[in-house]
C-alpha cells in the first residue's frame, strides 16, 4: 500500500461514496445486442462442413464428371471437324538464299563469285571473300534463288508471287477522284471560239 | 421472476439473497435472465469503478458494456477458489478501461521523474467537498494522468505495477502523478 498523503485517502473515501448515474436498462441493452451478434456468429462458425461421403455429395460429384466430360467430347468433336474441312495448307518450303537483296561493300567482291558458280553450274564455292567470313564450304541446294537466275525464275513461274512483294497499291484506291479546275467550270468553257463578231467587225 | 434452469426462482427484490455461485452456473449456460441478474446485481459497484477512470457518464457506459460481454464470454475461466467474483468483475472492468484510455489517449514517455512531487492540499478542503464534486475535479485532468492517478491514489497500486498495467516506464507514471497532483492543487483553490 502506497504512503498516500492524507489528503489523497480522503479523495479515494469519497470517490468510493460517489453516486453512479442510473443507465442500467441502456447498457444492458448494448450488452444483450453484443452478446448476440456474438453468439450468432458462433452458430454460424460451428455449423459443420458437408460430409464429403453423403449421397448427394456423391451424387453432384458424379454429374460434374459427367458435364465435365461431355464438354471436353465435345471440344474434340467440333477440332476435329474443322480440320477435316479446312485442311491446313501446305507449308512452303523456300529455298535457302544465301545472297542478300543489296550487297554490301564487302559483298561486291564476293558477287562475281556467286555468278561465276551459277555460269559454271558448280555447287561448291571456290575460296574466296565469302569463305574468309564462312571458312567453311558450303553447298547450294538445286533450285536455289540467285540473284543470276531470278530473272529466269520469274518468267518461267509467272503465277508464283513472291511473298515478300506486296501489290502496288493505285492512288485510286485511296484517295477520292479530284476534280481539275474550277468547280463548276467545264472542259468547254475554255474552248477557243473564234469570236463571230468581231470577225464580222473587221471583215467589215 | 426468473426461472433458472436448475428450477431455481430468483426475485428481483431478493437479490442480496441469490446464491451467486448459482447464478454464475446459469451464465456458464449462456441463460440470458441470469446473466442480466447478475449484471442488474453488481451495476452499482461496477459502474463505479467505470466512472472513476472515465471523462463522462457516456465514457463510463462504454467501459460497462465491453467489461460484461468480456465477462460473460469469459465466465467459465472463473475460478471462485482463486478469489471472489467482486474482486475478478473489478479486475476486468480496471482492465477494460484502461484499454479505453490506451486506445484513446497517449501517455507521455519522454517526461521522467525519479520522485513524485507531492504539493499540498488541505484536508479541510476536501472535507468540505462532496463526492460528486470531487469526481468532476478528478474527470478534469488529463486522460493518462487522471489514469495514474486513480490506480495510485485510489485503487492502492504502486509505481511499477502502474507501469506494467499502461505499459509506461515508472518515472512516467511519478511524472503523471506529480502533475496530477498540481493540477489538482490549482483546481481545488476555488473551493
Amino acid at each position: 500500500m502506497n504512503n498516500n498523503p492524507i489528503y489523497e485517502q480522503l479523495i479515494a473515501q469519497k470517490l468510493e461514496q460517489a453516486p453512479v448515474p442510473d443507465m442500467a436498462d441502456a447498457i444492458w441493452a448494448r450488452i444483450t445486442i453484443q452478446l448476440d451478434e456474438d453468439s450468432t456468429g458462433d452458430d454460424n462458425n460451428n455449423t459443420p462442413p458437408s460430409d464429403p461421403k453423403t449421397p448427394a455429395t456423391l451424387l453432384l460429384k458424379q454429374i460434374s464428371w459427367v458435364v465435365l466430360f461431355a464438354i471436353t467430347i465435345m471440344i474434340i468433336t467440333r477440332n476435329w471437324n474443322r480440320v477435316k474441312n479446312n485442311p491446313a495448307p501446305q507449308p512452303v518450303v523456300l529455298p535457302v538464299q544465301t545472297a542478300p537483296s543489296v550487297p554490301g561493300p564487302q559483298d561486291k567482291k564476293a558477287l562475281p563469285v556467286i555468278q561465276q558458280q551459277s555460269r559454271s553450274g558448280s555447287s561448291t564455292t571456290s575460296p574466296g571473300s565469302i569463305d574468309s567470313v564462312h571458312p567453311q564450304p558450303f553447298t547450294r541446294l538445286p533450285g536455289a534463288v540467285t540473284i543470276s537466275n531470278l530473272d529466269s525464275l520469274q518468267k518461267t513461274t509467272p503465277g508464283v508471287k513472291s511473298p515478300f512483294l506486296t501489290p502496288r497499291l493505285t492512288i485510286d484506291s485511296l484517295l477520292p477522284p479530284t476534280h481539275k479546275g474550277v468547280k463548276g467550270i467545264v472542259d468547254d468553257d475554255y474552248r477557243i471560239v473564234p469570236d463571230t463578231a468581231t470577225k464580222n467587225h473587221k471583215g467589215g | 421472476m426468473y426461472n433458472g434452469r436448475n428450477g431455481l426462482t430468483y426475485k428481483m427484490q431478493e437479490e442480496t439473497a441469490v446464491n451467486i455461485s448459482s447464478l454464475i452456473e446459469d451464465c456458464r449456460r449462456n441463460n440470458r435472465k441470469a446473466q442480466e441478474m447478475l449484471y442488474r446485481q453488481h451495476y452499482a459497484f461496477a459502474m463505479a469503478i467505470a466512472m472513476r477512470y472515465s471523462s463522462d457518464e457516456h465514457d463510463a457506459a462504454d467501459i460497462m458494456s465491453h467489461a460484461f460481454v468480456k465477462l460473460f464470454k469469459s465466465i467459465h475461466t472463473y475460478d471462485a477458489q482463486k478469489g471472489s467474483f467482486h474482486s475478478w468483475l473489478k479486475r476486468i472492468v480496471i482492465n477494460e478501461a484502461l484499454d479505453h484510455i490506451k486506445a484513446r489517449h497517449r501517455f507521455i514517455t519522454a517526461r521522467e521523474m525519479e520522485i513524485a512531487e507531492e504539493p499540498s492540499i488541505e484536508n479541510a478542503v476536501i472535507e468540505r467537498m462532496n463526492a460528486q464534486d470531487i469526481m468532476t475535479q478528478i474527470q478534469k485532468l488529463p486522460p493518462a494522468t487522471h489514469a495514474v492517478f486513480v490506480l495510485y491514489a485510489v485503487e492502492g497500486f504502486n509505481h511499477r505495477e502502474i507501469a506494467e498495467k499502461l505499459n509506461i516506464s515508472e518515472g512516467t507514471s511519478k511524472w503523471h502523478l506529480s502533475e496530477a497532483r498540481k493540477k489538482l492543487q490549482q483546481q481545488l483553490q476555488h473551493f
